[in-house]
């Protein structure tokens, strides 16, 4: 059983969690730009958190199944279809052989998650079938191409309970970011003036915004703090360049780099800057370390549970 | 205290300010130590020249926690540490021939140095294996032998073929696939980094050592090389 692929959109990529423990070779981590909205659609529909999910970057995407079955679909509000039938977001949904599932351009947000009963499935490149393009690992191939049109995306359709999340776990996308930033790295070296410039400017996202980093626009800072010895980047990382515009570090970030950092900003406030578009409007505050791994570990337990009917 | 926390995941320990051969050493030396205190509790490592990020399960561990237990992990107890093999050694053949070094004339005039002058300084040398990184196993080797250090290339390549040998500033690579790159071309080998980096036994680590063999086109094609 799978989908057929109608029509492919700009960027749909098959993304988990991401390449866990590859680092040290050099390999990126990738996985799911959006992490938020990709534990929501393994969750609604019984899904392990490690199962694969299209992203799909802007749409529009056609795709014909071959079967009945459920799937899910969370992140950025496309319009969706079955054939003519409009469909919500953020709920599973049955799809009958024979239909098309129509998704239009992303209007709020930008990255739009479809996923199946149990995963789609893949070639596992070094334990995960994510796709990076940049490195040529994952996805359907395995050598990190984008879907195209007459790809089949295999998996086992089956049925599941309609579930929708609830309205008020669902972001919007629309709505001025602010990333919680927790000091760390080459903090201490920025000078008081650059962390007031931070904290008090309005940064729109840069047109050169994607899966890799963010780089955003506003008041430079830092200009005179050193480069570094080239060092591990953690998700989130928030590094200034010489030209002093911050750019927040994603999942297909490179494993090491050498320009200096102010830390990181909280994984889910990361995963919210992920479906920000360029001129989107961002803030950055500071928060503490205990105040983000508690919020983490809800996360995390919530989802690792899964839905209790 | 060398190790600090970077998010709720993720801390950074420190084990020098210097690029040395024995800070290589040491980063090393502790990568192995900290596999041993973490456990399955340890989800990744990123070594590089100085430092190394620990990226561990939150599930399983504060970073705090994590923090404490690398505490004494330090340049000055590292060296008496007995329970980690030594460094390896790799060989990577190289041709060195002009259809596989676009940059060799050009490395040639800026250094002074005739081409033979330019292989065998390259490949006399034993490198440590300083970081990886840029690319999947894509090593970054050092120190390259003063005569043959140059600036990296004022325009970039767009692309730059797999198994290319290069270099810049103090550091010497192989690319490990194509990629944009702005080291000056004097090689190329069949050898696959990532593959040296992934093997289930002995894998390259940081830390490692590497030479390069000079090999002629024959034997280079015969071990699956290419040429534009």
């Amino acid at each position: 059983m799978s989908f057929e692929v109608i029509k492919a959109g700009p960027l749909s990529l098959l993304q988990d969690r991401g390449r866990i423990g590859y680092q040290q070779l050099g390999i990126s981590p990738s996985g799911a730009a959006d992490r938020h909205a990709l534990a929501w659609a393994c969750y609604l529909l019984g899904n392990a958190q490690s199962h694969a999910a299209l992203e799909i970057t802007l749409g529009p995407v056609s795709l014909r199944a071959q079967a009945t079955t459920s799937f899910a679909l969370t992140g950025a509000e496309t319009s969706a279809r079955i054939d003519d039938s409009p469909i919500k977001p953020w709920c599973t949904h049955e799809i009958h052989a024979g239909q098309t599932l129509h998704l239009g351009m992303a209007r709020d947000g930008l990255r739009t998650y479809l996923a199946v009963p149990g995963g789609f499935q893949a070639p596992l490149v070094y334990g995960s079938c994510a796709t990076s393009v940049r490195e040529k690992l994952g996805g359907l191939h395995g050598d990190g191409r984008a879907l195209t049109a007459g790809d089949n995306l295999p998996f086992s359709a089956r049925l599941t309970a309609a579930r929708c999340v609830p309205g008020n776990y669902i972001p919007d996308y629309r709505q001025e970011l602010t990333l919680r930033l927790i000091p760390g790295y080459q903090f201490a070296q920025f000078d008081s003036k650059d962390i007031d410039r931070l904290l008090n400017t309005v940064y729109t996202v840069s047109p050169q915004a994607d899966r890799m980093g963010y780089h955003l626009q506003g008041e430079a800072i830092g200009q005179r703090v050193p480069g570094i010895v080239s060092e591990g980047i953690a998700y989130g990382a928030v590094q200034v360049p010489p030209s002093g515009q911050p750019i927040v570090l994603l999942s297909d970030r490179q494993t090491i780099g050498g320009y200096p950092k102010l830390g990181c900003i909280a994984p889910l406030d990361a995963a919210q800057l992920a479906q920000r578009r360029p001129g989107a409007a961002i803030r950055f505050a500071l928060t503490s370390l205990a105040e983000i791994s508690a919020e983490r570990l809800r996360f995390e337990n919530f989802f690792a549970r899964g839905p209790a009917d | 205290m060398t190790t600090f926390a970077v998010s709720d995941s993720t801390c950074l320990l420190s084990l020098g300010e210097q690029i040395t051969e024995q800070t290589a050493e040491h980063v090393r030396l502790a990568c192995a130590a900290i596999r041993q205190r973490l456990g399955d509790a340890l989800i990744d490592l990123v070594p590089s020249y100085t430092t190394v990020l620990i990226e561990f399960d939150p599930l399983k561990l504060s970073a705090d926690d994590c923090c404490r237990r690398l505490a004494d992990i330090k340049p000055a107890t590292l060296n008496s540490t007995a329970d980690v093999h030594a460094s390896q050694r790799f060989d990577i053949p190289v041709y060195y021939g002009d259809d596989a070094a676009p940059d060799m004339a050009e490395v040639c005039a800026r250094t002074g140095l005739k081409r033979a002058d330019v292989i065998r300084l390259h490949s006399d040398a034993d490198y440590r294996v300083y970081a990886i990184g840029f690319a999947p196993g894509f090593c970054f080797l050092g120190t390259l032998d003063p005569a043959l250090q140059l600036p990296r290339r004022r325009e970039p390549r767009a692309r730059v073929p797999s198994g290319s040998v290069a270099i810049a500033e103090q550091q010497t690579a192989v690319y490990p696939l194509e990629t944009p790159g702005g080291w000056h071309l004097i090689g190329r080998s069949s050898k696959d980094m990532l593959a040296l980096c992934s093997a289930a036994q002995n894998p390259l680590r940081v830390g490692d050592r590497v030479r390069f063999v000079p090999i002629d086109r024959t034997t280079y094609l015969a071990s699956g090389g290419e040429l534009e």
